[in-house]
């Protein structure tokens, strides 16, 4: 049990000062950046804004999840789930261990070849924490040059 | 990298409800031989216990994306290859699907945002077509 409040699993990007959350790609060295307001530089969408810009451009570019433990193995919060009608919800958990018949015997469902997902009650994930992982804004590129 | 879509996760994804890529993954073009709905359901294990997809299936969805250096796709390598890694048949933990007709190399990630500029094609026995491309936010339909 935590009163951490869980994250799902996304990309976060300082630019000129703001946040935003954002992608990585289309290009290696792009992120896109979003926004639910209009920014300067960034296009309408429809219903949101987008800015394309190199990673090198960003002033940090941040990972964030949320971990936990379930039935004693790790994993990953993916997102809350409100349980739809009339339901209990729960959070909605991945399995982040290496062995899918202890994943079945879990409880976890097989929701795509080698993905083990499930929605358990809250409560029942523990150790949850957020982390934060730091993404290098040079591009590791396979010659061994720092880009961009 | 590519991976097939599971049927029931088509409209989770184009609705923007599933934003990440999870499970056993591969590269363009190690299955570029794989052109018909058949030869990949069979090449790459898709027809495991509880899978929808059967060697008959008529068409399949397949995402495709750019691999990039944050990423972090892994050979599941059971004990008997040094690694730690099980699951349910027809797994092999040998680096490779269980295929006896294609070599096909295996990769695992944990799951991981879709990346901007992924895009979905829709297979059939007559060949590929462009179905979707993303953002990074939003699936539209291709061009």
């Amino acid at each position: 049990m935590s009163d951490i409040e869980p994250v799902g699993l996304g990309f976060v990007a300082r630019y000129r000062d703001r946040d935003y959350a954002a992608a990585v790609g289309p290009g290696g060295d792009d992120v896109v950046l979003f926004s639910e307001t209009p920014q300067e530089g960034f296009t309408d969408a429809g219903g949101y804004w987008r800015l394309r810009v190199s990673r090198a451009a960003l002033d940090r570019l941040t990972l964030l999840r949320t971990v936990g433990a379930f039935g004693g193995e790790p994993c990953l919060v993916l997102d809350e789930d409100d349980g739809g009608d009339g339901g209990e919800g729960g959070l909605h958990i991945a399995y982040t261990g290496h062995n899918g018949l202890k994943a079945e015997a879990l409880g976890y469902w097989l929701v795509d070849h080698g993905a083990y997902e499930v929605v358990v009650p809250r409560e029942e994930v523990h150790a949850i924490r957020v982390e934060r992982v730091p993404v290098p804004l040079t591009v590791d590129r396979p010659d061994g040059h720092e880009g961009p | 990298m590519q991976k097939v879509v599971p049927p029931r996760l088509l409209v989770p994804y184009l609705s923007g409800r599933r934003t990440i890529i999870s499970g056993y993954v591969y590269r363009v073009q190690d299955c570029d031989r794989l052109t018909t709905p058949a030869a990949l359901v069979e090449a790459l294990d898709l027809s495991f216990d509880g899978s929808e997809l059967t060697p008959d299936v008529p068409e399949l969805y397949i995402m495709r994306w750019d691999a990039r250096d944050i990423d972090t796709y892994v050979v599941p390598y059971g004990p008997h290859m040094g690694g730690d890694w099980s699951d349910a048949p027809p797994f092999t933990g040998n680096g490779f699907t269980a295929s006896r007709e294609q070599v096909v190399p295996q990769f695992h990630t944990m799951p991981m945002p879709v990346p901007a500029g992924a895009e979905i094609v829709h297979l059939t026995a007559a060949g590929e077509r462009p179905f979707a491309g993303y953002d990074g936010l939003t699936w539209r339909p291709a061009r």
